[in-house]
């Protein structure tokens, strides 16, 4: 063996690389201050390490990049610790580089004769921000998606070259498979290369000056190997520690697939840019923008540039040192405010929020109240929000300043609670897109998935298209409600006089289950209806809303017939409902339906509906039900809330098996034109993902 | 940190390691398998998580057949009906469609590979060969009553036996699939087996 090793020596000269590398002079000893650089170069080598690993996984497209880092994190075995290792690896980068600048300018190691090996560490700053910011957008979820797009356009607001710059980065005008094959090559190549490059000379340059000991001397000097290197070891076990435990404890994120149709509310930078995003939101307008992505934060960088010779003498040195805390110090500073004004609702107890925010909430109602009431001639009127608060503090003898000052902070916390919704929102739409992927991804990508899905579009269309006039809400409240202002109309009766016209059409959460069929043949609740004149909204009206069905033959029948059953009554009414919620096969009732079936009550409920006389007259007497009865004259109830009925339905509601003609209340036909679909309000597609969501027919999976 | 931060030329290293005293050179000597120890699971770490994500392929359990549009319950794909092969004893050659996936990808009615399908009587249930080669999986053709492999002209009667079995390059008969016919429909279970070796071993 140690013939062998001398051979190797004798060709190669190893033990004098060894010897060199190892035996680098400390001195004044080891030291952990000296970690730094170390835990940096090892992190560097943990991602290239990982990175190259998930190269392995990774296709960059905008049709595969989502679907196989949905892949690595959840299929392949140990691929959610490879992803969370280099995930959290990148950002604890962040910290230490911050640290090691810290120290360097603290240790005045930056002065001559090391003045090109600072700079050498600068440009590796600026090549590891380079990195992360490259990396975030690989995945093409929403969160890289949207965050990316913001780096880029600064890039485009550069004067000159900025337009150019920008799509040359993004490799056209629009985010697309260039976008992710120029980020990818960025980020695996060309960035780890040159970091490569200039780490061999930073770390070259470093053994040529040697280390810049920290005066005054502890202990004698030794080596690198083995005491610093213990330390350096100790220090890399602890990063290494904390990304395991992070990925372990707090997977790394994975998003919705980018949806470039679909608004982002959650969209913020990694947390380490988040100090630039603060900073940003100061400046406003064109130059401002300029000045604070561009000038600003090329200034800071041109002062570190500077560094070396500012600091030779003592008091430039004090002044660096007085400079980099104030970087980082604003820099933490503006994380914090980032954050506190994202999140700070969640940290506020409710009750204590509506308490306190309960004067303002009053003002600011009574306002539009006011507004509403008297249109132009409204004191309110015409005036900037900062008079508004001057009159009504006027008028309520209240405390101008005070109303003010809180109804900032009223804003702020309505900002902060947005926020937090928006991110939960996209939680919810990333575990979705995930369930949905579990079934296999289409050869169109995830994002066909999450546009196919009921679950995720129909709240959307129905927020776009229905909820002007219906609700979409369940017991507790929790929905889609829309605002509905009343509106008035001339009145016919009395020339001149306006008469209010109500909106507001039935509540369509759970529409066609035997609940909601129950509640519309209860004669106490198939007309309630609830006007707020003061607020001027119109809600919760679940069956007939404010719509002339409200006082129509049907509302009639249920409230003088259906009042006072006996209990056989009562039974067969129980049996029609159950019977008619079948028509329309809701999954939710798939069980009940299938148990009504088994023992007769199905059969039993629509011989009720085609036969059974009650006070007012038979059901067929209106509806058509399979067989029996006419269209024409009520709704037909064969395959009641059925998807085709549905479908049909909005579709065309004015057609002779819904509500013939006139009968129909303002509901517009969303399809009327099946031969010429252009001419439709709704795609058929669009049509149906409503349809489904409505009649909460969607994928789910097993054990759900 | 250990071997990748340190191997630039040394700023005058010291020409040899202070001498220390004996307590001395034990500590050093601790000190050295510890930094030893530490280097070697850091740098070990990230590497192991590599691989085993590398060796995915390798452990991972197929999921449960996917479901095929008209498939049977044991995953037999339809591939023909009989009123397709009319002729008793002629050779039919016919695609097999079915869900492909392939990692995130799901591939509906894709083609994932070719069968021939021949009957032997009105009454008896087709014989199906895959047209993937024994030999090295290239795509077998029929010509005439021969099955021929274009890239090392291995040779099979229409039975699915090696014409010459002493010089064929493939070391085995055709693959044979088995068959089910339920009413007009013809099924197959879709194979694939291991290459150029003598015994069928599926894939």
């Amino acid at each position: 063996m140690n013939k062998l090793l001398a051979w190797l020596d004798d060709r190669t000269g190893y033990r004098g690389l060894m010897h060199e590398a190892l035996y680098e002079r400390i001195p004044g000893g080891a030291r952990w201050r000296y970690v730094w650089g170390s835990s940096l170069v090892f992190c560097f080598f943990v991602q290239v390490v990982t990175g190259i690993f998930l190269w392995m996984a990774y296709s960059p497209s905008a049709q595969t990049a989502w679907e196989s880092v949905y892949y690595i994190e959840f299929e392949m075995d140990g691929g959610s610790l490879l992803r969370g290792i280099h995930h959290y690896t990148a950002q604890l980068m962040v910290v230490l580089l911050a640290l090691h600048l810290l120290q360097v300018v603290i240790d005045g190691a930056y002065r001559a004769p090391r003045e090109i090996n600072f700079w050498l560490g600068l440009v590796l700053m600026k090549i590891v921000l380079g990195l992360a910011l490259t990396g975030y957008l690989l995945p093409w979820d929403q969160k890289g998606y949207w965050a990316t797009q913001v780096a880029t356009k600064i890039a485009g607001i550069v004067p000159l070259v900025g337009p150019w710059l920008q799509q040359a980065i993004v490799g056209g005008k629009e985010y697309g498979h260039h976008t992710l094959t120029r980020f990818f090559a960025l980020h695996a190549g060309v960035l780890p290369g040159l970091l490569v490059a200039v780490l061999a000379l930073h770390l070259a340059l470093f053994r040529k000056h040697g280390l810049k000991a920290k005066e005054p001397l502890r202990k004698p000097e030794t080596t690198f190997w083995p005491e610093q290197v213990l330390r350096d070891g100790v220090a890399c076990l602890a990063v290494l520690v904390t990304v395991v435990l992070l990925s372990i404890f707090a997977r790394a994120e994975l998003g919705a697939p980018a949806d470039p149709a679909d608004s982002y509310d959650a969209a913020r930078p990694e947390w380490y840019f988040l100090f630039l995003f603060q900073f940003l939101k100061f400046f406003h307008g064109e130059t401002g923008e300029l000045i604070g992505a561009i000038v600003v934060p090329g200034a800071v960088m041109l002062l570190l540039f500077l560094m070396p010779f500012i600091g030779r003498s003592q008091v430039g040195h004090w002044a660096n040192v007085l400079f980099i805390f104030l970087v980082l110090g604003g820099a933490a500073l503006l994380t914090g405010m980032a954050i506190y004004e994202d999140h700070h609702a969640a940290w506020t107890n409710a009750d204590a929020a509506t308490e306190k925010f309960a004067d303002v909430r009053k003002m600011l109602d009574t306002i539009e109240a006011d507004l509403r009431k008297n249109g132009g001639k409204s004191i309110y009127s015409g005036k900037s929000e900062a008079e508004r608060i001057d009159i009504y503090a006027q008028a309520t003898k209240s405390s101008a300043e005070q109303l003010a000052i809180d109804h900032y902070k009223y804003q702020a916390y309505r900002k902060s609670q947005d926020h937090i919704a928006a991110n939960e929102l996209a939680e919810g739409n990333a575990q979705r897109s995930h369930e949905l992927a579990a079934t296999g991804i289409p050869p169109h990508g995830a994002l066909k998935l999450v546009h196919d899905d009921p679950k995720l579009q129909g709240p959307r269309l129905f927020a776009k298209h229905c909820a002007s006039c219906h609700d979409h809400v369940d017991e507790e409240g929790n929905g889609i409600r829309e605002p509905r202002p009343l509106a008035y109309v001339p009145d016919a009766e009395n020339p001149g006089q306006q008469k209010l016209d109500p909106r507001g059409a039935p509540n369509l959460y759970g529409f066609a289950t035997r609940k909601w069929l129950a509640g519309l043949l209860d004669p106490k609740r198939i007309a309630a209806a609830h006007e707020d004149k003061e607020k001027w909204l119109v809600a919760d009206a679940p069956y007939f809303g404010n719509t002339t069905h409200r006082d129509g033959d049907m509302a009639g029948f249920v409230r003088d017939s259906l009042s006072e059953l006996d209990a056989e009554g009562k039974a067969t009414l129980e049996k029609v409902i159950a019977a008619l919620s079948a028509e329309a096969a809701l999954p939710a009732h798939k069980e009940l339906d299938a148990a009504a079936a088994k023992d007769g009550t199905l059969e039993a409920g629509r011989t009720a509906i085609a036969e059974h006389a009650w006070e007012g007259g038979a059901c067929i007497d209106c509806h058509k039900f399979h067989d029996n009865g006419d269209l024409g004259m009520a709704p037909e109830l064969t395959g009641y809330g059925s998807r085709q009925w549905l479908i049909d339905f909005i579709g065309n509601p004015a057609h002779a098996r819904f509500y013939e003609g006139d009968k129909n209340d303002r509901m517009p036909a969303f399809a009327a034109d099946a031969g010429n679909p252009a001419n439709n309000l709704l795609t058929r597609h669009e049509l149906e993902l409503i349809v489904d969501w409505l009649r909460g027919d969607w994928y789910r999976p097993l054990g759900d | 940190m250990s071997k990748p931060s340190n191997t630039g030329p040394a700023n005058k290293p010291a020409s040899t390691p202070p001498t220390k005293p004996n307590a001395g050179e034990d500590r050093r000597g601790f000190v050295a398998i510890a930094a030893g120890a530490i280097g070697a699971i850091v740098a070990a770490v990230p590497v192991l998580a590599g691989l085993r994500v590398f060796a995915d392929p390798l452990t991972r359990t197929p999921k449960k057949k996917s479901t095929t549009d008209g498939a049977l319950e044991n995953g037999m794909i339809r591939v023909a009906t009989l009123d397709a092969m009319p002729e008793i004893g002629k050779v039919y050659r016919f695609p097999v469609v079915a869900t492909r996936e392939d990692k995130w990808s799901r591939y509906d009615a894709h083609p994932i590979g070719t069968v021939f399908l021949r009957r032997t009587s009105a009454a008896e249930r087709p014989v199906a060969f895959t047209s993937v080669c024994p030999h090295l999986g290239c795509s077998v053709d029929i010509k005439g009553d021969v099955y021929k492999c274009p890239c090392h002209n291995s040779t099979w009667t229409i039975e699915g036996e090696r014409i010459n079995p002493e010089s064929c390059p493939s070391p085995r008969d055709l693959d044979e699939l088995e068959v089910e016919v339920k009413g007009n429909d013809v099924f197959i279970a879709y194979k694939r087996f291991r290459g150029g070796i003598e015994e069928q071993i599926e894939e």
